[in-house]
């Protein structure tokens, strides 16, 4: 059984915790490739707690979100579920960057947590809410950007369902209701917890992306005690009437940043970089047109996570981002030559739309193993490319305002009907045959439409529609075998097929992580 | 108390949408104008040869098509509007005017637009949707008074020839001061300690301001501010506690009367369709175009939580310990309508901040649109009023 | 010479570790041991901490 072909048999795994027995056989090669990159992973980390390990250690032994973050080899290996050949290679690739950033990103957040005593570290950070990019900030070039929601919620959540609860938990505790946007509450509880780590020199408060946000930062700027400064983008940010307000808005944050901390805007170092975020941009959207192909290495989980990561983190600052985007795109153009069928097990082409359960993050893995669903892409992926012109300041500084309000969950769940809609045009430009349409039972932006997607899905008769509700953080209300069994449902009594794994139907991982 | 003249045509006015006043300003000729937030300034909307009627969707029952298109996790109020809508109960409107601040009703009047709702009826019916800014500075103001410019008057002269000029926005502001002088006048006779009007007349009274035309229901109005000056308290006042409201959505008097109906007056009403804001004077400073003091006022005086300058949190909490002192309240109900981003936030900021920083007692409910779960409520309510009672037996009185 | 032995054995070595860590790789050895000591551990601890809790 030691080096068994695995079809992704849930025997590998123990019951209700998850966790694998024995890692994936995928052939020879491609475990021992995996072996190697798991190697690469364990120097990733290595590195990290090198940047500062007294400071770490502290970390890991203060914030329960950090503790989460000793699950990101079991959420590596789930994100890789059944990945070979060149998908493999894309993953790892992308994954190793996503390692890379996360960890830097952390290790700084760590140096600068004046919970762990006084350091001037904490002065060169600033720090800003959820789903705004590090772009404006890219001027000062002694400062580091730091988004402040994203590691304590966002990736907590996907390496460790059981992370969001406690915090969801403790905002409830205060009277806040369950039907309020997971995500929010989730930060909130964080806040409430005084689990945020006290670093920074200012914050920047946002209305992105949504109504839920706008609130729960009224509720998290109380644990902070340093300067702040609230810059709102435009929810009706289709509209040019709009742009001008908005890139005012970018200027209230450089010169509130400069003013706190004393640090010049360097506009050069500003558009040089932005001329990086432009490569990243036009690097993705190649990707996009392989896609489109037969023999693309791109989808499941891994490349979504990629970009977001990139939208959140690098912004054009990080080339070995830029690098892993061009490293992927080679083995991609690889395959495209050599027509490598990169998804064996593939029955349906499909994209994932709408406000994911991520508790489940790997939903995509499980997908392709189960039913032979290869996702592309999902939401996020078409949300924050936006290229920023770089002729002038002024225009530069629009773009910037204007990539925020595509950023993610913003461009498609704002701003209009009409981008919410977008699913369609993608599906038909990945010659798809199916779209899964995620129900987060949160998102009021999403919906708000509900009669309509589905009315909409008429009019595409050659591109079915699959619902899939989700709790966004809090998988006790939908578990991730609730969410399985809705895809189950719909595979076999309206595609009327068989699962390629019938272990994976039905199993419960509820106690994992 | 005796009871006031107009209550009960007030009342009737509030059964329907297209109510009498409403029919018969349209039957004038008149352009309907139907909106729903506090940022689409009333004012502008009665401008010459329109009316501005903020929807409500009274006597709904089941919205199972509003919940079709909108999923069961949306407000039911948002849901009630489309379900009216579709119903063809706004089919006499000329435009819908609404803005992208809450992002339920935002999706519910695109619905509008989707299923080409009152169109059929009145073919030049159009929507507008406007941008709103999340703080309260300059910038904000000159970025708020554009979009009010493009969104309402420019449509409005565009599609409907309306007169948008300065002269017919200053005679807009002077019919909505005087309307306004006239309710907050009957409003503050609720800072009385023993007042002649309750909570529940002086809702509708405040909701028929809001959805007739201002010109057909001032002279009801005046009539019955006079009548109010004369009109006697009873001997013993009929309530235990009084209160100050504030939360989301309110448009159904039903709900300020079963808050009564547990004891506890009503005598501030601080949430979306109540006077506080809404009817305070609109004043234009030396230098400001008409337009611009419209602005400055709407975005200055509305309370809404949306706001995310610390100050403006703060001031929102501030204004409700006025309010407490002003009316001499003994606790504040803060409300929320189920699904409700804004208030769901607000809610337990109010119940938790609010009372630990002033000490004043509160309480948060949670509700839907229509009165489903009245029991519940009321054991909620009778349970506050009783701990008011207690609260001042014991001396903990302000 | 001896060089040579060194290398051969450092060579050695880095076989034998390359070969130790598939058997951690292959038994799932560090998720093992996180999820059932390292994290309860850790919560145990989380949980014992003294928080700020307000809001």
């Amino acid at each position: 059984m030691l080096f068994k072909k695995e079809t992704c048999s849930r025997d590998r795994f123990y019951d209700k915790t998850g966790i694998a027995k024995h890692r994936e056989w995928r052939g020879f090669l491609d475990t021992v490739y995996d072996y190697n990159q798991w190697l690469v992973n364990l120097g990733i980390m290595g590195m990290f707690m090198t940047k500062s390990p007294l400071r770490i250690m502290k970390g890991m032994l203060e914030y329960r979100w950090f503790g989460s973050y000793l699950g990101a080899f079991h959420w590596i290996d789930k994100c890789m579920e059944g990945l070979t050949g060149p998908a493999l290679r894309v993953a790892h690739t992308q994954m190793h960057a996503i390692m890379k950033l996360s960890t830097e990103k952390l290790a700084l957040m760590m140096k600068g947590d004046r919970r762990f005593g006084d350091t001037p570290d904490a002065d060169k950070q600033v720090l800003f809410e959820q789903t705004m990019g590090p772009e404006i900030l890219t001027g000062f070039e002694n400062l580091d950007p730091m988004c402040m929601e994203a590691f304590q919620c966002l990736i907590g959540s996907y390496m460790d369902q059981q992370l969001p609860p406690v915090y969801i938990d403790t905002v409830e505790h205060y009277g806040l209701p369950a039907d309020s946007c997971r995500l929010s509450a989730t930060a909130v509880g964080v806040a409430i917890k005084d689990d945020f780590p006290l670093n920074g020199s200012c914050l920047i408060v946002n209305n992105m992306p949504c109504d839920s946000s706008t609130m729960n930062s009224q509720l998290i700027r109380r644990r902070y005690n340093i300067p702040e400064k609230v810059a709102t983008l435009p929810m009706r940010w289709d509209d040019p009437n709009t742009d001008k307000y908005a890139g005012e808005q970018m200027k209230k944050i450089i010169s509130f940043v400069s003013e706190t901390t004393g640090e010049q805007y360097d506009y050069d170092l500003f558009l040089k970089t932005m001329e990086k975020h432009n490569e990243e941009v036009l690097l993705e959207r190649e990707q996009w047109d392989n896609l489109a192909t037969a023999y693309t290495p791109f989808g499941a989980s891994i490349c979504n996570l990629f970009h977001t990561s990139m939208y959140a983190f690098s912004g054009g600052t990080l080339p070995y981002v830029t690098n892993a985007l061009r490293k992927s795109m080679k083995i991609a153009e690889r395959c495209y030559k050599e027509k490598i069928n990169c998804w064996p097990k593939a029955r349906h082409r499909a994209i994932i739309w709408a406000g994911p359960g991520c508790y489940f993050f790997h939903f995509a893995n499980w997908l392709y193993n189960c039913w032979g669903i290869h996702i592309l892409a999902q939401m996020d992926n078409f949300e924050g490319n936006i290229l920023i012109p770089t002729d002038n300041v002024e225009d530069a500084i629009i773009g910037v305002a204007k990539n925020y309000e595509n950023g993610i969950m913003r461009r498609h769940l704002t701003g209009g009907y009409e981008h919410l809609f977008e699913f369609w045009g993608w599906a038909e430009k990945l010659n798809c045959d199916l779209v899964v349409m995620n129900e987060d039972i949160t998102c009021k932006g999403a919906l708000g439409l509900t009669g309509l997607v589905s009315e909409s899905a008429k009019e595409h008769p050659s591109i079915n529609m699959m619902v899939v509700q989700n709790d966004l953080f809090d998988h006790r209300t939908i578990s991730r075998n609730d969410m399985r069994r809705e895809v189950n449902q719909f595979m076999t009594a309206v595609m009327q097929e068989e699962p390629l794994d019938p272990s994976l139907l039905d199993f419960d991982d509820d106690m994992g992580w | 108390m005796k009871d006031l003249k107009h209550l009960i045509y007030f009342e009737n006015l509030l059964q329907e949408a297209n109510n009498e006043l409403v029919k018969k300003a349209c039957a004038d000729g008149k352009k309907a104008l139907g909106y729903n937030c506090y940022f689409l300034p009333e004012v502008l909307l009665n401008l010459p040869g329109c009316f501005s009627t903020r929807l409500r969707a009274p006597n709904t029952g089941a919205i199972d098509v509003g919940t079709y298109y909108m999923s069961s996790k949306i407000c039911s109020f948002t849901r009630s509007i489309l379900e009216r809508g579709i119903e063809g109960g706004y089919d006499y409107l000329s435009a819908l005017f609404s803005a992208e601040t809450c992002q339920m009703m935002h999706r519910g009047h695109e619905h509008f637009h989707l299923l080409n709702l009152v169109k059929k009826e009145n073919p030049q019916f159009f929507m507008s949707m406007m941008d709103v800014p999340f703080v309260t500075d300059e910038l904000a103001l000159s970025y708020y008074a554009e979009q009010l410019k493009l969104y309402v008057l420019d449509k409005l002269e565009e599609v409907y020839g309306v007169d948008t000029s300065e002269q017919a926005l200053k005679k807009a502001i002077e019919l909505h001061n005087e309307l306004s002088a006239v309710i907050t006048e009957i409003g503050d006779l609720r800072k009385l300690d023993n007042p002649p009007i309750t909570g529940y007349e002086f809702h509708v009274i405040q909701l028929v301001s809001q959805v007739c035309p201002h010109e057909l229901i001032l002279p009801y109005l005046k009539e019955t501010l006079a009548e109010l000056k004369k009109r006697k308290a009873d001997s013993k006042p009929n309530f235990r506690v009084r209160i100050v409201l504030t939360g989301s959505e309110i448009d159904d008097p039903e709900f300020i009367k079963l808050v009564e109906d547990c004891g506890a007056l009503v005598v501030a009403d601080r949430f979306c369709y109540g006077s506080l804001p809404s009817r305070e004077q609109i004043v234009i400073k030396d230098g400001e175009t008409a337009l611009q003091a419209i602005a400055r006022h709407y975005l200055t005086t509305s309370k809404c939580p949306r706001f995310m300058e610390k100050e403006n949190g703060q001031a929102r909490l501030d204004y409700l310990q006025e309010l407490y002192r002003e009316y001499k309240a003994d606790g504040v109900l803060f409300e929320q309508m189920k699904f409700c981003e804004f208030w769901s936030y607000e809610r337990v900021i109010g119940t938790h901040i609010f009372a630990q920083d002033t000490g004043i007692p509160t309480l948060g409910i949670e509700k839907e649109y229509t009165l489903v779960g009245a029991g519940q409520l009321r054991t909620r309510i009778q349970a506050f009023v009783e701990s008011l009672e207690i609260k001042e037996i014991q001396g903990g009185k302000k | 010479m001896k060089a040579t032995k060194i290398l051969a054995k450092a060579a050695l070595l880095g076989v034998g570790a390359y070969l130790g860590m598939f058997l951690v790789y292959w038994f799932n050895i560090e998720n093992k041991v996180i999820f059932y000591a390292v994290r309860p551990l850790l919560n145990k601890i989380y949980d014992s901490k003294d928080r700020d809790v307000k809001i």
